[in-house]
């Protein structure tokens, strides 16, 4: 079993834009598909970023804040690693137009890591293993998405379910206990979720009109195999919460499995699979900000803990684009969930 | 037919249960969608322990040939 140790969590934070938008006020859906919409995801509204708002904007917003409320300062930071698909330039990454924004020194490493809604594990995974093998201080994961300005909007198997998030982790080497890691990819299943545009092997031009499917998607807009997908999650989760779980003190009673928010049906129906303690909380945040990709974890915790130190065993399990999927199980030890900010 | 289908499958498409029989054809009945389509799935998972895939409800025709697929 894979864990790490001498690193704590010490703090997340998280911040969406203002703007909401609806699923009762898509022209595309008249009022039954918009009912029956909602009430299969479980997604009433979510929020989207203006034209002018970028995923380091997003990302800064809840970095700022996370730093303040744990009085750190932007110096402290030896590691500052960004996940996210929707980079402000395709190089360099959106860690680099943060550490210089925000004024990070230059003895911090800083680059972005390509995932999705498996994110959350696997970048814990990533920034805890550098600073307890490089024996470095203190790090910051960010991660972020404006997933909206990748649907095409009469694209109803991705437009209506995505909102845009941005988040951060502050994670410290110290004497903590393990954090134990299941993590797994399958790339033979890329084409599940897929976003063309910007890879070279597609070779198109920005202005390429001529590529366009019969919903109006140009390259750069995401596919989405929603049934496949839906299989995927229903049949990988269970059994990823599972392998972490079975490590912890009390394996059946963890205080809350944090999922990622894709649609409420798979949530429900893992959550039925897994057999835990009654007590164990399944927080969500997927009605009032639908499928926040990457971020859906970070959100959820701020959404439901905003204001909180959290104590106790906690665990959260993403699983998506790659396909790639995985848990994570870590003890919190007042950790710090800021208050949701919003620009 | 299988009767716990039957009763899941007549709340999914908002039909009563005596509204259909095996014969009926998915492409006429309106709420037959996307939606339908994974809550099945996961009425497969949950009820019947069984992993269907999107595909292979895709390929049925009628109420009959889903029922065939979960039983």
């Amino acid at each position: 079993m894979a864990n790490i140790q001498n690193v704590s969590i010490r703090g997340v934070s998280a911040c969406v834009p203002k703007q909401s938008e609806r699923i009762a006020d898509i022209k595309l859906f008249d009022d039954k598909s918009s009912v029956r919409f909602s009430k299969a995801t479980g997604i009433e509204e979510r929020r989207i970023a203006d034209n002018g708002t970028f995923t380091s904007d997003l990302a800064k917003s809840a970095i700022k804040q996370l730093l303040s409320d744990l009085n750190w300062k932007e110096t402290d930071v030896d590691v500052l690693v960004v996940i996210t698909q929707t980079g402000d330039y395709s190089a360099p990454g959106v860690a680099l137009k943060i550490h210089g924004d925000l004024g990070f020194k230059n003895q911090c490493m800083a680059f972005d890591v390509n995932l999705g809604c498996s994110s959350f594990p696997n970048g814990l995974a990533i920034v805890a293993s550098i600073l307890n093998s490089m024996k470095l201080s203190k790090a910051i994961l960010a991660i972020a998405d404006i997933s909206s300005r990748l649907c095409h909007k009469e694209d109803l198997s991705t437009y209506p379910l995505f909102g845009d998030a941005g988040s951060a982790i502050a994670l410290e080497y110290d004497f903590g206990e393990n954090i134990y890691f299941d993590l797994n990819s399958d790339g033979k299943g890329l084409d599940a979720i897929i976003i063309k545009g910007n890879g070279l092997s597609s070779a198109y031009s920005p202005l390429d009109q001529y590529n366009l499917d019969d919903v109006g998607r140009s390259p750069w807009h995401m596919r989405m195999k929603g049934t496949d997908v839906f299989s995927f999650a229903i049949s990988v989760g269970p059994e990823t919460i599972n392998q972490v779980l079975k490590n912890i003190p009390d394996s059946t009673s963890p205080q809350a499995v944090v999922l990622h928010q894709a649609n409420k049906l798979i949530n429900t129906t893992i959550q039925k699979k897994l057999n835990l303690s009654s007590t164990v909380l399944f927080p969500e945040s997927l009605q009032l900000f639908g499928n926040t990709s990457s971020v859906t974890i970070p959100v959820t915790f701020v959404h439901n803990y905003g204001g909180q130190a959290l104590n106790g065993w906690y665990v959260g399990a993403g699983f998506g684009v790659g396909l790639s999927w995985g848990a994570v199980a870590f003890k919190a030890h007042d950790l710090k969930i800021c208050k949701l900010l919003e620009i | 037919m299988n009767s716990a289908f039957a009763e899941f499958f007549a709340d999914l498409v908002e039909l009563e249960v005596g509204e259909f029989d095996e014969s009926t054809l998915l492409e006429d009945i309106e709420m037959w969608d996307s939606m339908s389509v994974i809550s099945l799935i996961a009425f497969a998972s949950n009820e019947v322990g069984l992993e269907l895939t999107g595909e292979a409800i895709l390929s049925c025709n009628s109420v009959g040939d889903l029922n065939a697929l979960i039983s």
